[in-house]
């Protein structure tokens, strides 16, 4: 039944792209420049379809699922990781192409694919703290964002994400975001469990609430800053215990229907005037090293968004942690469910 | 002093295009303890709105309705001494049929004992022995008729009244009804009020019967003063067929009067108070006339067999409308186009107060 | 001969729903049920093997090893089927004196109205859940309005709070609870209302006895079609309850979004429909017997 369904669905596929040469993209919401699409299919004729997802996971559950007639997927470095250890993806070459010299090395962070010869590195940056100085002066830690309603009255929120939230309270504690030690685990969620009576909500919908002036501080992408362009009282800070980040690669699947296409996308995407016009809009960091010489001066010259190398030594980013994510989802259960 | 009285009893609505609508237009009626008394009229009269007046379902907007003397508009429904059979019959079709007819001691709080017996004992006395248990829904037409009636007795009303509860029964059924309401009412010795827009059902049961029209009482009387001597051409017209005769009197003898059609037919009328040049409209009942040797005469249009009987509309020979005559069938009965002539009593001829 | 071609026929007519509600209901059933005692897979998916810990996790078997035993899970799932027969009641509440007073509207009235509460439908709930969000808030309009007329002068704490998740609940099922039970009162005789008035029932006994018997199947079924997406539901708390008191809901979807245990979330899956169906047989029962009256 699923492998007539793949097949009829491989044939449409088929027929289309004699037709018409296309390609179809699945990345998380509004995480992509919708101008670099516009190029690429101006200068290629290739159509680019786009469908979007929530989180690393959703992702993965889809194409496990089945689903075919995706071309690109933009996995967390991680997940990138595990994709490739399932056999999800395709390996592509990328590493061999001229303009591959413009990528940081440093921004090369799979472990299983240290060469980038299957995906290449799409984006990158921070998850720190907005707050809104106004309401709560000048915060530099945690153990000051989370004081944030009892000496101000202003509310706080944290992402509905439970490695990012869990990470919060192993990096108080000073042990690894990818600690897989029940110990270390349990510390982070009575960390967090101390703290929750302070968070107003777990919510990805902050942003909008910052801006209104209803929430004092909140945990979230550097993304984030492009709402508060016209609001210099809201900052942004990497608090002083450490924080996350996160880099998403493009990564072609091995059940993606137009595979050359996706390499030319790719191509695409290598060229410095392109990740910037991506900066432009999304207000990330590139792994590109031209083209963090053309993004717009505002985002450049940032200490928000751009971060120096003393921060960069706090940052920490998630691997895959395998079996370990039980112990994850437990924590993460006890803190939703406590009152 | 009558057991209802009803004085002055006005009730408007508001019609759709924002104006008032009379529907009971200054209503002044008695009713006996004991009496069968039938308000009948096309619909529209206001009979109903009369009747969901008494039951407090309406309130009025003027005027007053008394019980024993004491004022009932003050109280809401459930606390009048009044019950009513539905012309739905409104049966509870989530209750046994005995629970329906228990529901008005159930709310009053009886012992189930008592209940059990009463209804018992009101099943018997509609004929429904025994069928207790049965749901609404299992029974026949006449049945469910019969539980509406035996629910809303049990309670021992001072008056029943009824809403055009025969109008969903099928002929034969609803002439066997008619007689049995009369023999109940007599049984329990209390007032009914009788809601019909059927002479035929007025006449039959009524010890009074009053016919209203657009919110006024046009008449009240026993049914034969109703139906041998209607006030008005309203209620003789709605009462029974009828010939009508618009006539000029042309002179007074021996107590007769001898009264002319414009087209010149000729009629004998009792003389009562009129006098020669007086306008005057009779009523002649179709079978106040036969066929005799002499007389008017005139042509058949059409007859009509009805069984026994034979209808005819005859055509008078001097012109003017077809008089409508029953005549019995028999071998010899006219077929259309024969020349006939017609008899009657001048003493059977009625003449309209007003006409 | 007749029968066994009427058969034929009725089989015919019959075979293109039996394959929808086959491939489309029952299969994805069976999948859930079957995936519920596999081993999870390390990312996602199934191994082929038997694994009764699913269960244990949630019932109280679980070795500890493997798998630990938690009562959250039972208590998450107690939460929710408050949270819905709340939800039930609520609406009920708000629903039944509305639906009385809607079905004595003039006719064009009425069609605007029932229009009016079917609007919702028409957009995302989503959208209309961020709405929610709008009026809540506190600088939103509620508080801004409350403010204004000085019926407060602190802003309500109203947003992340379990009283949000209920209220946008009770916004979200309000059609599904109204549509039913307007139905079944506006098919309700007036006369029967009149007719234990006339036997001498007060209001509140006429109520009691009559309306309310009469009027049972449209409460039931508004009950059932409130109560069933009402356990499941996790937009509402996530949204409106700030993601703090987990509902059975986000833990399913939790299982297959981010803790990529598929027969784990399978098995809570067949649970909540173990209990929604038990719901559901028990009211059908109570509508039968209830019915059986009717009848």
């Amino acid at each position: 039944m699923k492998a007539l369904g793949v097949a009829v669905a491989l044939a449409l596929m088929a027929g289309a792209a004699q037709a018409e040469e296309t390609l179809a993209l699945y990345n998380w919401g509004d995480y992509i420049n919708p101008e670099i699409l516009t190029k690429f299919t101006a200068e290629t004729g290739i159509k680019v379809t786009l469908d979007t997802y929530s989180s690393n996971e959703e992702m993965l559950a889809k194409i496990q699922a089945g689903a075919t007639g995706y071309d690109i997927v933009f996995p967390s470095v991680h997940m990138n990781d595990i994709m490739l250890k399932l056999g999800l993806l395709e390996k592509t070459d990328i590493n061999l192409s001229p303009d591959f010299k413009n990528i940081d090395p440093a921004n090369l962070r799979s472990k299983e694919d240290p060469t980038s010869s299957y995906c290449l590195p799409y984006a990158w940056g921070t998850v720190g703290v907005f707050y809104n100085e106004k309401i709560t002066g000048p915060l530099t830690s945690w153990a000051d964002f989370f004081a944030v309603p009892e000496k101000t009255g202003g509310k706080i929120t944290l992402l509905d994400d439970m490695r990012e939230v869990l990470a919060i309270g192993l990096i108080a504690n000073g042990k690894s975001v990818n600690s897989a030690d029940p110990a270390d685990i349990k510390l982070a969620t009575d960390y967090i469990l101390a703290h929750k009576a302070s968070v107003s909500a777990f919510s990805y919908d902050s942003m909008a609430m910052m801006t209104s002036g209803d929430i004092a501080a909140a945990h979230f992408f550097v993304g984030g800053n492009v709402f508060f362009i016209q609001m210099p009282e809201i900052k942004y800070m990497i608090p002083s215990e450490g924080a996350t980040m996160y880099q998403e690669n493009i990564c072609v699947l091995a059940s993606a229907p137009d595979k050359e296409n996706a390499k030319k996308f790719m191509e695409f995407y290598l060229r410095p005037e392109i990740a910037a016009l991506n900066v432009a809009q999304q207000y990330n960091g590139t792994a590109n090293v031209q083209a963090r010489e053309l993004i717009p001066a505002e985002i450049k010259n940032n200490p928000n968004i751009t971060v120096g190398p003393e921060t960069l030594t706090r940052l920490h980013i998630f691997e895959d942690i395998g079996a370990a994510l039980k112990l994850y989802d437990r924590a993460w259960n006890t803190i939703r469910t406590a009152q | 002093m009558a057991l209802l009285e009803i004085r002055k009893a006005r009730r408007e609505f508001v019609t759709p295009e924002g104006g008032r609508f009379a529907a009971l237009d200054g209503i002044d009626l008695d009713i006996g303890a004991h009496e069968f008394v039938t308000l009948l009229g096309p619909s529209g009269c206001g009979k109903t709105t009369l009747l969901r007046s008494i039951s407090g379902f309406e309130t009025l907007d003027g005027g007053a309705i008394l019980l024993d003397g004491a004022d009932l508009s003050t109280l809401p429904p459930f606390r009048r001494p009044v019950n009513t059979v539905f012309q739905s019959y409104a049966l509870f079709s989530h209750m046994s049929v005995a629970r329906n007819v228990g529901y008005a001691l159930e709310v009053r709080g009886e012992d189930r004992a008592s209940r059990e017996r009463a209804v018992a004992e009101a099943l018997e006395k509609v004929g429904l022995t025994g069928m207790g248990t049965r749901k609404p829904s299992q029974l026949s037409g006449g049945q469910r008729q019969r539980v509406a009636l035996a629910r809303a007795i049990i309670g021992k009303p001072r008056l029943l009244l009824l809403d055009e509860p025969l109008s969903a029964l099928d002929r034969n059924l609803r002439q066997q009804m008619q007689i049995e309401l009369k023999t109940l009412q007599n049984t329990l010795g209390i007032a009914f009020i009788f809601v019909t827009h059927d002479q035929e059902e007025a006449l039959t049961m009524s010890d009074r019967i009053v016919v209203m029209r657009a919110g006024l009482i046009e008449q009240i009387g026993t049914p034969r003063q109703i139906y041998r001597h209607p006030k008005n051409r309203f209620v003789a017209e709605f009462i029974g067929e009828t010939n009508l005769f618009a006539l000029t009197i042309d002179r007074i003898e021996s107590g007769q009067a001898l009264a002319r059609t414009v087209e010149g037919l000729e009629l004998l009328l009792p003389a009562g108070t009129a006098k020669a040049g007086d306008k005057a409209v009779a009523v002649l009942r179709p079978a106040d006339f036969t066929l005799a040797d002499q007389g008017i005469a005139a042509t058949v249009t059409k007859a009509v067999y009805l069984g026994a009987d034979l209808h005819l509309f005859v055509q008078p020979a001097v012109g003017g409308p077809e008089i409508r005559v029953t005549a019995r069938d028999s071998a010899l009965a006219p077929k259309e186009g024969t020349k006939v002539h017609l008899a009657y009593d001048p003493a059977a001829s009625h003449v309209l107060e007003a006409a | 001969m007749a029968i066994r071609r009427q058969t034929l026929v009725l089989a015919t007519l019959l075979t293109p729903v039996t394959l929808f509600l086959g491939v489309f209901f029952l299969l994805p059933l069976l999948i859930i049920a079957l995936f519920s005692f596999l081993t999870p897979g390390l990312y996602g998916g199934v191994e082929w093997a038997f694994y009764h810990w699913n269960y244990g996790r949630i019932f109280g078997w679980a070795d500890d090893i493997i798998e630990v035993y938690e009562p959250i899970y039972l208590q998450i799932l107690a939460r929710s089927l408050g949270f819905a027969a709340l939800t039930v009641l609520l609406c009920l509440l708000l629903c039944y004196p509305v639906a009385f007073w809607v079905s004595r509207l003039p006719n064009r009235w009425r069609m605007l109205f029932l229009f009016l509460i079917t609007l919702p439908f028409f957009s995302s709930l989503i959208v209309r859940l961020y709405a929610w969000l709008l009026i809540l808030k506190p600088s939103g309009i509620l508080n801004t309005v409350l403010i204004g007329v000085g019926a407060i002068s602190e802003p309500l704490e109203i947003l992340y709070t379990p009283a949000a998740v209920v209220l946008g609940m009770v916004y979200v099922m309000v059609p599904f609870m109204f549509l039913p039970l307007y139905s079944a009162v506006d098919n309700l005789d007036r006369a029967l209302i009149e007719a234990s008035m006339d036997l001498g029932a007060t209001r509140l006994q006429t109520f009691l006895k009559v309306v309310l018997p009469q009027t049972l199947p449209g409460i039931l079924g508004g009950a059932v079609i409130v109560f069933i997406p009402s356990v499941g539901n996790f937009i509402v708390p996530d949204v409106l309850g700030g993601a703090k008191g987990l509902m059975i809901g986000n833990l399913v979807e939790q299982q297959f979004l981010s803790a990529r245990n598929w027969p784990f979330g399978s098995a809570l899956s067949m649970i909540v429909m173990a209990v929604v169906l038990a719901v559901l047989l028990g009211s059908t029962a109570a509508a039968k017997r209830k019915g059986g009256q009717n009848a």
